[in-house]
């Protein structure tokens, strides 16, 4: 019988245009060395569309510590998480924390109003 | 700058970045539980703070952050006694008394409080620690 695995842990989050762009206006570039890496901050300089490279970053990240349990104590781990992006819809999340350098794979979503991202840590059985 | 004109700050900075109403902002309302505060107006909310005092807030001075990431921190779900220590020492604004007798992680947002923001800036400005020379 092949290894089947089932869904361990699951972690969603989503943030409103209206949200982002708020912190962004008041807030850049200042917010970003407090969410972003220093490689993401430099991708974000590149980037055809600021505010969205910085949504896609910060919901992953979110739903990376949602899924990890850690969400709960604040915000501030955000610069531990590298975020790459696997393609239009696909993300990668490389924890730089003491978790041994692991990687995870989510996906987003998006709505009019806003950005999503989800992810899930499998378990083998 | 006394107490109250520390607070009025306060509320001022939690009202802008929570979009609740100043009078509706207590020193005893939990930032997440009363206010309904998120991660993103967690930073919303330190920026306010430093640019409204002319501080640095570090981080995990004011919020735990990851803090609690090392191992033998957090077991089942419950801050463990290395981990109350530890929150004690690093973040001594941080009321853990009622918090001590079922330390679940996910009741630790809740006691961000209104007390607490106000207890540190009292700190940081009597120390007189401005972010700009």
């Amino acid at each position: 019988m092949p290894p089947s695995r089932i869904p361990a842990a699951v972690g969603i989050d989503f943030v409103s245009w209206t949200r982002i762009k708020s912190l962004l206006e008041h807030h850049a570039p200042a917010s970003w060395d407090r969410v972003l890496t220093p490689l993401e901050s430099e991708k974000l300089r590149q980037a055809p569309d600021p505010v969205r490279f910085f949504a896609r970053c910060f919901t992953a990240k979110e739903a990376y510590l949602k899924a990890r349990g850690d969400a709960s104590v604040g915000p501030e781990s955000f610069s531990e998480i590298e975020i790459s992006f696997q393609d239009e819809d696909r993300f990668r999340a490389h924890s730089t924390g003491n978790e041994n350098g692991e990687n995870r794979e989510g996906e987003f979503f998006e709505t009019p109003d806003g950005i999503g991202a989800r992810l899930i840590f499998w378990e083998e059985r | 700058m006394d107490d109250p004109q520390i607070f009025h700050k306060v509320q001022e900075c939690l009202s802008g970045a929570l979009g609740t109403a100043v009078e509706e902002i207590r020193p005893e309302s939990s930032l997440v539980r009363d206010l309904g505060a998120e991660s993103i107006d967690f930073i919303d909310i330190l920026f306010r703070l430093e640019k409204t005092f002319d501080l640095k807030i570090p981080s995990g001075e004011l919020f735990p952050g990851n803090l609690l990431n090392q191992e033998g921190l957090v077991a089942d779900g419950r801050v463990t006694p290395a981990g109350l220590k530890l929150l004690e020492e690093k973040i001594p604004y941080l009321r853990l008394d009622s918090f001590r007798q079922n330390p679940q992680i996910s009741e630790l947002p809740n006691l961000f409080d209104v007390r607490m923001v106000v207890d540190y800036i009292r700190d940081k400005v009597s120390k007189n620690i401005p972010a700009s020379p």
